[in-house]
């Protein structure tokens, strides 16, 4: 039990590190594409470290919930981070953690937006209102796409369900394409960067956090991003070999050289576009589900 | 064509005395009474549109102030100039305003500078000058020293937001310092969820009173180089602007090769314009490997430039009369050979751009600007010819070297802004066509005009196709090397004023493009306040407290 604990912290030394790392490598591989040398994969690292020592600062009288929720976003982060293997096959783990997980998840983002609403910037606010959209549809999708894995699994607890093995199910390769998808637009990836949207609202719900505050914010929002990715990847490679933290990382790379390529070659979308998108991938999942319970 | 002309000339004898001031430019002196009359006719009668308005006090010279308004009429290739001389004693003039919406910047510039009223105009506000500047200190008359300083100790009572909005809808404020400008400028959003209902615009934050420094302390050969200064993106385009108003007046020669090597330069200077507002648009658009690739492309651009004048940007090259650099052989080769390159990675890439499906979506249908709104406002350059007006200076009024070449306008219904997408996108490639055939035939002749004497007290009108549409410089000579009036129009002066027509009821998403669209260039144009019209009242928005609060 006591080394289930200590790999699980390891665990989450590991991601602490990795999350602005493989950032820096999508930079550096989105600047090879648009023949630029870029900064060096540290660079996010050097940033967040950066930020991390300076004193934060709040503009006004923002509520509690502004002030605390990068915190508690970046706290949520790493206790989902306990259930999830990730470099080693240590995680902890009781039955309905996947629900834990979930409500972790979706908790940040509801945190993150409603104290951005509180500060009574318009910029903040028009970001917050989108996150909030793209957060409902995005976390209805996630709720969907975990309730197949459960379904096919006949399992609440998170471990069990990875990795999807033969015989392959319908349902859970088709759960396993919806999740990927849905790692690419919950990590914040154009053209589902809408709630920052740099041109446009400047930042948006993030716009009046600076120093610490905002360096917990970036470093919550690439652990998330992880987090999508390391949930994705335990769903397809081999667990409990003393190739996992190889194949771990491997996989990583490979899904940030993936999904650095698309954002490359796309453009932002309308939120109401994105919504429409997700609306229908919602449908089209909930058709899934269905399929899933009826043992396909 | 003659017969034409002949024909405007006595349309024209209606109103007032008709006078040629040179080949291809009238002047028409009317009484008030048919001021309204003549400015109906040239800009709806017979197709011409309004261009600028200048004001002037000649009080020294004839005991009066002067307006000037300056039509253009493309099918003829003729300026009219409307000349109104106004009593110092009744400083009132019609507003043409009501018949052009698009003069209503102009007309009130004048009331800033000069103190002429224009009546019946339907927003007689300050437009440049801040509201608590002093009443009845007008700095652009000739009794104001250029140096005086002028104390402003009253509070502004300029009205922060618009009252119809205010209140009801969230505020967006892009400006004065936003990620999507790039110059000072402030726009306000009245935004119901995601939808622009209303906007404001509010300008002239970096008006640096150069007609004023021009007129008082420098000389004519000079101010070519501070018009250069105007702008830091199409900074030649005034120069050779300003260059053509005195060589018009003056009835200079200029030498063929000179006006060769002004065109390959305007040519060249238009094309890492277009290229850098690509790269811009594609940003706002969320698509920053766009944004890369066109400005990796405009720096071959720039090293042209460099290697021709001397300069990335502010060549420097023109003095009235020619040029002060000649172009060679062996760069005239490099040039041919870069433009090659150039032409063939621009295509290939913006194929492959336009091809995206995100780009389209997001430009489709956005920000229209049509036919009719678009003449109201006399909009210019790609602004107009995305909006279905065929307009283009090159092309109807034969300036510098383009009478010698051959080019396509390309002109688009939409009026969206992917239709001002497509346009850039092709004037690039007409560009490149056009500098390739002036190299070609490039004559040997010398670059510098040999008698250069400039008359007094004459009206001079120079204009160019600068990438962003007309741009116009009026200038009065005078005497001991000096001009006595000069009024630059950048043409974003004229696009400005549409863009709240754009905005409205579009996406909030949107808004940085669409500003960007007219590819606004606020330096040039230096001044502005603006506010949309809207009527009826709508459901409010549910977080407008707390924007409320943050505001204040």
């Amino acid at each position: 039990m006591i080394w289930v604990f200590i790999g699980a912290l390891a665990n989450i030394g590991f991601i602490l590190l990795a999350a602005p790392l493989l950032d820096g490598l999508e930079r550096k591989i989105k600047a090879w594409l648009q023949n630029r040398r870029g900064p060096p994969i540290p660079q996010t690292l050097y940033d967040i470290v950066k930020l991390l020592r300076k004193p934060g600062g709040l503009t006004g009288n923002p509520g509690l919930l502004y002030r605390i929720a990068p915190y508690m976003f970046f706290t949520n982060m790493v206790i989902a981070f306990l259930f999830i293997p990730t470099l080693l096959d240590y995680s902890l783990s009781f039955i309905g953690d996947i629900i834990v997980v979930y409500y972790l998840i979706t908790a940040s983002s509801i945190i993150l937006a409603m104290g951005s609403i509180s500060t009574g910037n318009p910029f903040a606010i028009t970001g917050s209102t989108r996150e909030i959209s793209l957060s409902m549809a995005g976390k209805l999708l996630t709720g969907i796409t975990l309730a197949i894995f459960v379904a096919v699994n006949k399992s609440f607890l998170i471990t069990s369900l990875f990795p999807i093995i033969p015989p392959y199910r319908l349902s859970s390769i088709l759960g396993l394409i919806v999740f990927a998808i849905l790692v690419y637009i919950e990590g914040f990836r154009l053209p589902f960067d809408i709630p920052e949207a740099e041109p446009e609202i400047a930042g948006g719900v993030i716009i009046e956090y600076t120093g610490r505050d905002l360096g917990f914010a970036i470093y919550s929002l690439l652990l998330k991003r992880l987090l999508y990715t390391s949930i994705l990847l335990n769903l397809v490679i081999p667990r409990y070999t003393v190739f996992s933290p190889i194949y771990y990382i491997v996989g990583v790379i490979v899904f940030s050289i993936l999904f650095s390529t698309i954002e490359c070659f796309s453009g932002r979308h309308r939120i109401e576009y994105a919504l429409s998108f997700m609306k229908k991938l919602s449908l089209a999942t909930g058709v899934v589900l269905v399929l899933a319970v009826l043992g396909y | 064509m003659q017969s034409s002309a002949t024909k405007l000339v006595e349309e024209l004898g209606r109103f007032g005395i008709v006078e040629w001031i040179d080949s291809h430019t009238l002047i028409v002196h009317v009484d008030r009474s048919k001021l309204r009359d003549i400015a109906k006719y040239l800009h709806w009668g017979i197709g011409g549109y309004f261009s600028v308005s200048i004001g002037s006090d000649e009080r020294p010279l004839d005991n009066s102030f002067h307006v000037y308004h300056v039509f253009s009429l493309d099918h003829l290739g003729v300026y009219v100039v409307v000349d109104i001389r106004v009593s110092p004693g009744y400083l009132h003039v019609p507003s043409i305003t009501p018949i052009i919406p698009g003069a209503n910047w102009h007309e009130r510039e004048v009331m800033d500078y000069f103190g002429i009223m224009f009546d019946d105009h339907p927003e007689p506000k300050r437009l440049i000058l801040p509201y608590n500047w002093p009443k009845g200190v007008y700095p652009l008359r000739k009794d104001y020293p250029y140096n005086k300083k002028v104390y402003i100790e009253e509070a502004s009572d300029e009205p922060e937001h618009d009252s119809r909005f205010a209140g009801k809808y969230t505020i967006i404020p892009i400006g004065p310092y936003h990620p999507a400008l790039h110059e000072p400028e402030y726009f306000e959003l009245y935004v119901d969820g995601e939808r622009i209902v209303g906007a404001r615009y509010k300008g002239f934050m970096v008006h640096r009173g150069m007609e004023k420094i021009a007129e008082s302390r420098m000389t004519i050969n000079q101010i070519p180089f501070l018009a250069e200064r105007i702008c830091g993106i199409c900074g030649y385009t005034h120069n050779v602007a300003y260059c053509q108003a005195v060589e018009n007046v003056a009835g200079i020669d200029v030498p063929e090769r000179a006006h060769y090597i002004r065109s390959i330069m305007l040519e060249i200077e238009r094309i890492h314009s277009h290229m850098l507002w690509l790269g811009i648009a594609f940003h706002f658009l969320g698509f920053d490997t766009g944004f890369m690739i066109t400005w990796r492309l405009r720096e071959k651009v720039m090293d042209l430039a460099e290697m021709l004048t001397g300069n990335r940007k502010t060549y420097g090259l023109n003095l009235i009369g020619g040029v002060r650099r000649d172009i060679d052989l062996s760069k005239a080769l490099k040039v041919k050979k870069v433009l090659r390159d150039l032409r063939k990675d621009y295509v290939d890439y913006m194929e492959k751009i336009l091809g995206l499906k995100e780009i389209i979506y997001r430009t489709r249908g956005v920000g229209v600007l049509d036919y009719g709104e678009a003449r109201k406002y006399s909009v210019l350059g790609p602004t107009a010819r995305a909006s279905g007006i065929d307009t283009d200076v090159r092309k109807y009024h034969p300036y510098a070297a383009y009478r010698h070449v051959d080019f396509k306008i390309p002109v688009y219904k939409d009026g969206d802004v992917l239709s001002r997408i497509l346009v850039r996108h092709e004037e690039i490639i007409e560009s490149i066509n056009i500098i390739e055939q002036l190299l070609d035939n490039l004559p040997r002749t010398p670059i510098m005009a040999e008698e250069i004497h400039v008359p007094e007290h004459r009206i001079g009108v120079g204009v160019t196709e600068a990438p962003r549409g007309e741009d116009i410089h009026f200038v009065i000579t005078s005497r001991d090397n000096k001009i006595y009036r000069w009024r630059p129009r950048a043409p974003s002066y004229n696009n400005i004023p549409a863009l709240l027509v754009m905005l409205k009821d579009q996406h909030l998403a949107d808004a940085p493009i669409i500003i960007a669209s007219i590819d606004p260039c606020f330096s040039c144009t230096d001044h502005v306040l603006i506010i949309d019209v809207r009527t009826g009242s709508r459901k409010q928005v549910g977080l407008r407290e707390l924007s409320r609060r943050g505001l204040g």
